[in-house]
């Protein structure tokens, strides 16, 4: 069993904090990715589990046991590194058997699981070049395979795919994905990516600023996201906010659109009457008006739009009212002029309410 | 809309002579430079060819003719050659330069990639203030040295000894390696360091593991460098020996200078060309590596 167990973790780089206390629970078996923007401390967590780094506080625990103090080559966990690390004077071969042949395995056994490596991902026809003489999916690849050949209770991923083009990213999520199912470890993998956690990981946990903002599952933090910080971060393009008061039975009045929006009946706790909220809207439910499914409880408003970008399958509409700037998604699209003034529903069921002083969802948390 | 299609041109069309015309107005300097650069060459050139025509001279050819002419024949080289070697006993001061600049250049090179690796993956108190320390021996002239070592070495017994030469030769080398190590080294992936250290590697078998062959080509450039500097050096020679059986090349061609010298110059030039000669047979045998070693490290 190897299930990872962050309690209380503390990183402090001299007196600047950049792991704030964080508790997490990665199950064994599973896929978890650990996302955020740039300086949130997900890859100082993850070299922290590697061993790269030394706690400052708290405890980590794989498979029930604290290796806080063990060297990396003592905790049973493998890491694929964002520049791919391999011995650039080292054989294809050579940098898979390394870590193997240091400690002291047998001849047979470093033949069997090199071969085992080979054959998975597919490096047969590479075993004797130099990495330089690879292209960056197959140095991918072979990072993946030193990794592998250790048969490590954990394997650590860095940002492995942030050096390849887009196709290639695309191809290597779903070797990685793949692998993951065959190999059945518990996998950490570390991303700024959303599209990267989001297809691959089976728990996602979203940070920021040294601590954790949410961990669910894709469609959990996607659907009902547990913060204004959560709600923006996952979802391309981002999702949109508004200002709004509530007004008499739970209807809320944003500025400039006429008719209040009705939320769901009891899906979230909303404050007294008068007070403030922040309305978050997704692009794909801020529908333009024959375009796209008309929603079964929706509020129409016009507004103009500024900036059009052609996807092909869809136009992104940046459109504003009041002020106000908004994203919405047109689907079976036209040409659409700037300036134009076009009519948009929301979506009255898939609207999300924030507060706007803690910034906290008003979603009611479901038992 | 009008659909438009891509205009293709026909590139059998193209005039490869117009192609290379206008590279050339590009990157030519005007050839008023190319000639002026021949005749700097040619003039830098001299010195050389006056060595190498005077090398295959008897003295009475060299003392009758005219100094620039060409030889008239190959023989009287083997003549000199044998005068050379004898009057400077050149034997055992080629094995002993050997000697001194093998072991000295290899060893200080060593030594400076384990303070490179040090200086560039460590973070310890100290640290910038260390490799000033050491950097500060490329800084000031190396004859300042020279007084204090020789009476330190004098009363270490080092004076006149192998050792003594080897260990002068082995610090006074290490400075500037350690400045172009370390910056090699810092640009090296740490990753690569964490990668081996995740594989099980302890820091001695990082550093000969890993670091150390990557780390190879700018190596072999600073002990080429650092081999010609001692094999070159005449003065630290000089003062620190004095036997004839531990006297390196340099100081040996000391025999012929001074009031009772009494060889030809096409002995004396032969001497010089031949102590000259291993240093640039090993550049020539390594150059390629040298060059790219220069190219590693300067990246």
């Amino acid at each position: 069993m190897a299930e990872v167990r962050l309690v209380n973790l503390v990183k402090a780089f001299g007196r600047q904090i950049a792991i704030k206390g964080i508790n997490l629970v990665i199950e064994d078996k599973s896929f978890v990715a650990l996302v955020g923007p740039s300086g949130c401390g997900k890859s100082t967590t993850l070299r922290m589990i590697a061993g790269l780094e030394t706690v400052s506080w708290g405890d980590i625990r794989i498979g029930g046991e604290v290796v806080n103090d063990l060297p990396s080559r003592s905790r049973g966990v493998a890491m694929v590194f964002q520049s791919y690390a391999l011995y650039p004077h080292m054989s294809v071969r050579a940098n898979l058997s390394f870590g193997l042949r240091i400690s002291g395995e047998p001849r047979a056994e470093i033949d069997r699981r090199v071969a085992d490596a080979v054959e998975v991902l597919e490096l047969g026809p590479y075993l004797d070049r130099r990495p330089s003489q690879l292209s960056g999916g197959q140095r991918q690849r072979v990072a993946m395979g030193r990794a592998m050949v250790r048969e490590p209770r954990v394997f650590l991923f860095d940002e492995p795919l942030s050096n390849l083009d887009a196709k290639l990213r695309h191809q290597m999520r779903a070797e990685i994905k793949k692998l993951h199912r065959r190999i059945q470890n518990t996998v950490v993998y570390v991303t700024h990516d959303q599209v990267e956690a989001m297809t691959m990981a089976d728990k996602i946990v979203i940070m920021r600023d040294g601590r954790i903002e949410q961990v669910g599952s894709p469609a959990e933090v996607f659907r009902s996201p547990a913060n204004i910080f959560v709600a923006g971060f996952i979802g391309a393009p981002q999702m949109n906010f508004f200002r709004g008061r509530v007004g008499p039975g739970g209807a809320i009045f944003v500025d400039r659109i006429g008719e209040p929006v009705l939320a769901e009946p009891g899906a979230f706790v909303l404050p007294a009457e008068g007070e403030e909220v922040i309305l978050g809207l997704r692009p794909e439910h801020i529908v333009p008006e024959n375009h796209g499914m008309v929603p079964r409880r929706s509020v129409c408003f016009k507004a103009t739009v500024t900036m059009s970008e052609a996807l092909g399958n869809e136009t992104l509409l940046t459109a504003a009212f009041g002020g106000v700037e908004f994203v919405a998604r047109m689907a079976d699209p036209r040409e659409v002029e700037d300036g134009e003034t076009i009519e948009f529903r929301i979506d009255s069921d898939r609207i999300h309410l924030f507060d706007p002083v803690t910034e906290g969802t008003l979603r009611r948390v479901s038992n | 809309m009008n659909r438009v299609q891509p205009q293709h041109l026909d590139l059998s069309a193209i005039d490869w002579r117009e192609v290379a015309r206008r590279k050339r107005r590009l990157v030519s300097g005007g050839s008023w430079g190319m000639w002026l650069a021949v005749a700097m060459a040619l003039l830098w050139m001299v010195p050389f060819y006056y060595l190498l025509i005077t090398i295959f001279k008897s003295p009475a050819e060299f003392a009758t003719g005219p100094k620039l002419a060409l030889p008239e024949g190959l023989w009287p080289v083997v003549g000199n050659v044998s005068a050379a070697w004898q009057a400077a006993r050149m034997g055992p001061a080629f094995l002993n330069s050997a000697i001194y600049a093998v072991t000295g250049a290899a060893s200080a090179v060593i030594i400076a990639a384990m303070a490179a690796h040090g200086l560039a993956r460590f973070d310890f108190r100290g640290r910038t203030a260390l490799f000033m320390t050491i950097f500060a021996g490329t800084v000031f002239p190396l004859q300042l040295y020279l007084i204090p070592l020789f009476f330190s070495y004098q009363s270490l017994g080092l004076i006149d000894t192998r050792l003594g030469m080897i260990l002068f030769y082995t610090a006074i080398c290490i400075p500037f390696p350690v400045l172009v190590l370390r910056n090699y080294m810092s640009q090296m992936s740490r990753e690569m360091d964490e990668a081996a250290r995740m594989d099980g590697c302890g820091e001695f078998r990082l550093f000969f593991s890993i670091v150390l062959p990557n780390a190879s080509s700018p190596m072999l450039a600073l002990f080429l460098l650092q081999f010609t500097w001692v094999w070159n050096d005449l003065l630290f020679a000089t003062v620190l020996t004095q036997s004839p059986e531990l006297r390196p090349i340099m100081p040996a061609l000391q025999v012929f200078q001074g009031g009772y010298a009494s060889q030809s110059p096409t002995v004396i030039l032969t001497a010089s060309f031949l102590a000259s000669l291993p240093t640039v047979l090993l550049f020539l045998a390594m150059r390629r590596t040298f060059m790219t070693g220069l190219t590693a490290a300067r990246n």
